[in-house]
């Protein structure tokens, strides 16, 4: 198992060189820069020459791959064109608040999600069944930006309960426990906003998975040994049932964090998300580079953890 | 007529306000009628779509959302009055342009402070013009002190300081000019900043120091106290301000995304939002808790034509187009009517406007017509579209970029003006804003939509002159360049009237060749909460004004 961790850990390298190489070979294909469009015309024309110059934009691509590439090994991921600042510094900035988003929304969905679930495989066909499995089916087609202008709309405008941007209180200078809270309702909206489409799909899953369980042999047989239904639900159903969230726990950190590239923006909530959408319209390259590469990893990353999980989780399933 | 229905409703609200609070015996204040005398205290949120780069100092930044912040932490040395004549004195009590426009000497006000509760010197001033002209300057302003005499050598490295500038004592500095430029002191920099604290420090270490991004120390009304980055920058009352304390407590620069901003607005959670699409104009207006305004923009969107082509090179054609789009129509339609036709590179608001082109090219399709006919343009197959003089077909190409929505759809509407004229125009597939720009740049395009935002100066050199850069429909002409250097150069430039008179021949020229098709301005609309008074809507908006000090909230309000 070891090996096997290793062995997928390694192969992060090439993957890693080759979706570097592809995003870099598109921002190259792309007519214009950063600097193109950008003029004020009191300004000599050479000025750009000379900040393309500054910036390496002069250079041929595989020079200026090549360049990048050499800085990112050593954990430097270049100067943002438009902020004129490190990117390393920019995305620690942003990756505390986007972690603390997709935890924040995890736990919710997973606070919902699963007994919603189990609810409705309990009681299938029924009323409530078909009432979560509506909404749930809403959840799911309704994209997040909608979502998120929905949720301002009602608890920040109507009903005045949340927060409708920033991470913190402008000007209230909290400390301490008083400045986590404040950081937590200001992450509530947002956080649900990114919950409710994890929630409707998890829902959809659980219910199936629970269902598909219910009808198994050794649930049969346990009813039948005399077992209270209490215990068979927990420990031969849901044990069964619940086991494939693992491997979408480690695909919804991806799902996670792409996700959060809308919502962030539309809560004005500075995160990863909000930082790549800025770069790209600004076609600041060294920061949509890095993001993409942080993103890169936490996909590959909760792909693996998936794996790993599973294999702890159900010992038939064996790494070699 | 808008200014004067506006102000009847104001004097409406004035008297019924009046009114009210006689019949009632309270202070009401609501409807922005009578409210008493300002007072301290109290807080206002100003709005931006987009985070601050984080660069707050005046000498550095490149991005319009720190100029928002920097407008209230730093104050220039002057600013343009609402005719866009540079004669409201800031930081400098008064100045003195030498009678051959090459000496000028300016005089600091008296007992005016830093933030940090330094003074603000001549030596400050100088500071900020060495600083922009050293060799490894690496902002984008060298353009406003390469006009000072000795400031290209040091640019260069020749020289250690600039030799045309003189520190008489520290109130009064003087500058020499190396020619006689009517925008000598239009171009020239203005904003001092701090030398105590950036002395001896390098190009690199001035950018990147705690005094530009973290605690900026300036000399405006408000100074910085809180960043935090991507979200809002706090800034509290300067009590030493040389124009008055301001009554305000703070003032908070807010990052609020696009989508949610005129919602906060009409909710009260920010006070004030400019940039706003004309389409809500309406809806806004209904809200009584706002103040809405607006004012023809700097800026005007146009169709250029690519003269390199040879397709375009007809005067006549350039003419009939013109004559061709209703953009009337366009203004009305797409801009609800908050915008106005332009025919020229000057804004209404300025002195160097020519009234006398406020209807040229109205439209008409007949006249369009009959000037394509009069230059042998004539539908010879008869499938509706002219052919060129030669008997060969026309057809014309637009490319337009995505990004202005209003922009956007005007594009078709275009195209469809021009095919009742018999112009075969087709649309290309809208491209993204800077692939767009570098076509443009490289001459890969036949017309296209573009837009330009412009200075308070009417000098339109770096755009218009047949060798610029800028020059996007490389329309070269002899007439227009010799104005255009007069305009700046000549002695008569130094008066402004016979300033404004050589820029309406300029014009004139412009729009006679018809190297551009002027479309229209758009209007710079701001709202913001009626509980905010003193508030002035000025050249440029309210938001940015340099007269935040002057801005207070009733007691019962705060």
């Amino acid at each position: 198992m070891y090996q096997y961790i290793l062995r997928r850990t390694l192969i992060f390298i090439p993957m890693l060189i080759v979706i570097s190489m592809l995003l870099f070979a598109l921002v190259q294909i792309a007519p214009g820069d950063a600097f193109t469009g950008q003029l004020d015309p009191n300004q000599d024309a050479e000025y750009y020459e000379e900040l393309r110059a500054r910036f390496g934009l002069d250079k041929h691509p595989v020079e200026q791959y090549i360049a990048w590439a050499g800085n990112f090994i050593q954990g430097e991921m270049g100067i943002s064109f438009r902020h004129r600042l490190p990117v390393n510094e920019m995305i620690t900035d942003r990756i505390g608040n986007t972690l603390f988003l997709a935890v924040f929304s995890l736990l919710l969905t997973y606070a919902i999600a699963v007994p919603l679930g189990i609810f409705s495989a309990q009681y299938p066909y029924s009323k409530s069944d078909y009432t979560l499995t509506g909404l749930a089916f809403i959840g799911i087609s309704m994209p997040s930006f909608f979502a998120g202008l929905l949720l301002i709309y009602f608890f920040s405008f109507s009903l005045g309960w949340f927060p409708y941007s920033g991470t913190v209180t402008a000007g209230a200078g909290y400390q301490g426990l008083e400045a986590f809270f404040d950081r937590v309702y200001h992450t509530i909206l947002p956080a649900v906003t990114l919950a409710i489409i994890s929630i409707a799909s998890y829902t959809r899953y659980i219910r199936s998975s629970v269902l598909q369980a219910k009808i198994q042999d050794y649930v049969r047989t346990a009813y039948a040994k005399g077992v209270p239904a209490k215990i068979v639900l927990r420990k031969h159903v849901l044990r069964n049932a619940l086991l494939p969230l693992v491997t979408l726990f480690g695909l919804d950190v991806g799902f996670i964090v792409s996700g959060a590239v809308i919502t962030e923006t539309i809560f004005t909530y500075p995160g990863l998300g909000q930082l790549l959408v800025d770069s790209i319209i600004n076609r600041d390259y060294p920061i949509m580079m890095g993001v993409t590469m942080i993103l890169a990893t936490f996909v590959l990353l909760g792909n693996l953890l998936a794996d790993i999980l599973y294999a702890i989780v159900d010992p038939r399933i064996r790494y070699d | 007529m808008k200014k004067k229905s506006l102000l009847l409703a104001l004097s409406l609200v004035m008297v019924l306000s009046v009114f009210l609070a006689a019949c009632g015996g309270g202070d009401k204040s609501a409807d922005g009628g009578d409210v008493g005398d300002p007072v301290k205290g109290g807080s206002v949120t100003l709005s931006m779509f987009s985070a601050p780069t984080g660069v707050f100092n005046p000498v550095y930044y490149e991005d319009q959302y720190d100029f928002n912040v920097i407008s209230k932490a730093f104050d220039a040395l002057w600013a343009y009055n609402d005719d866009l004549e540079l004669e409201k004195p800031l930081l400098a009590k008064e100045w003195e342009l030498s009678e051959d426009g090459k000496e000028l000497t300016i005089t600091l006000q008296d007992d005016i402070k830093w933030h940090d509760g330094e003074p603000i010197t001549t030596d400050d001033l100088i500071f900020a013009w060495e600083t922009i002209a050293a060799k490894d300057y690496s902002g984008s302003r060298f353009y406003t002190v390469e006009q000072i005499e000795g400031a290209e050598e040091k640019h260069e490295g020749k020289a250690k300081s600039i030799s045309g500038v003189e520190k008489v004592d520290e109130q009064t500095v003087k500058v020499t000019f190396k020619e006689r430029a009517a925008n000598a002191l239009a171009n020239l920099w203005s904003y001092p900043i701090p030398e105590h604290i950036f002395k001896g420090m390098s190009d690199e270490q001035i950018k990147n120091a705690a005094a530009t991004k973290k605690e900026p120390v300036g000399s405006g009304p408000f100074k910085i106290t809180e960043i935090k980055p991507n979200e809002y920058v706090v800034l509290d009352r300067f009590d030493d301000y040389y124009r008055g304390e301001p009554y305000l407590d703070k003032v908070i620069w807010k990052v609020v995304e696009q989508e949610v901003a005129v919602g906060a607005l009409e909710n009260g959670e920010i006070d004030a939002l400019g940039q706003i699409a004309p389409t809500e104009f309406d809806a806004l207006k209904k809200n009584e808790d706002l103040v809405v305004e607006e004012d023809q923009d700097f800026g005007y969107q146009y169709m250029a034509f690519n003269l390199d082509k040879k397709s375009v090179q007809d005067k006549a054609l350039r003419q009939a187009i013109t004559y061709g789009i209703n953009r009337q129509a366009l203004v009305d339609g797409l801009l609800k009517g908050h915008g106005s036709v332009l025919n020229q590179h000057i804004p209404q608001r300025s002195w160097a406007y020519n009234k006398d082109l406020d209807d040229a090219y109205s439209y008409d399709p007949d006249e369009a017509k009959k000037i394509l006919k009069d230059a042998g343009y004539e539908d010879k197959d008869g499938d509706g579209f002219v052919e060129n003089p030669d008997g060969k077909k026309l057809q014309l190409t637009l490319s337009y970029p995505t990004g202005n929505p209003i922009r956007e759809k005007s594009a078709p509407i275009i195209v469809e003006d021009l095919k009742k004229i018999g112009v075969n125009m087709k649309l290309n597939r809208p491209t993204e804003a800077s692939v767009h720009f570098d076509n443009i740049e490289k001459g890969k395009y036949e017309v296209a939509l573009a837009g330009w935002s412009l200075t308070p100066d009417p000098d339109p050199s770096g755009i218009w002159l047949s060798t610029d850069k800028w020059n996007y429909a490389r329309w070269k002409n002899k007439e227009s360049d010799e104005l255009i250097k007069k305009g700046v150069y000549s002695k008569d430039a130094l008066d402004q009237d016979k300033r404004a008179q050589i820029y309406q021949e300029w014009t004139e020229v412009v729009s006679e060749d018809a190297p551009f098709v002027f479309l229209y301005a758009q209007n710079w609309i701001e709202a913001w909460n009626q509980r905010v008074q003193g508030v002035k809507f000025g050249y440029s908006g309210a938001l940015e004004s340099e007269d935040a000090h002057e801005w207070w909230i009733p007691e019962n309000q705060q």
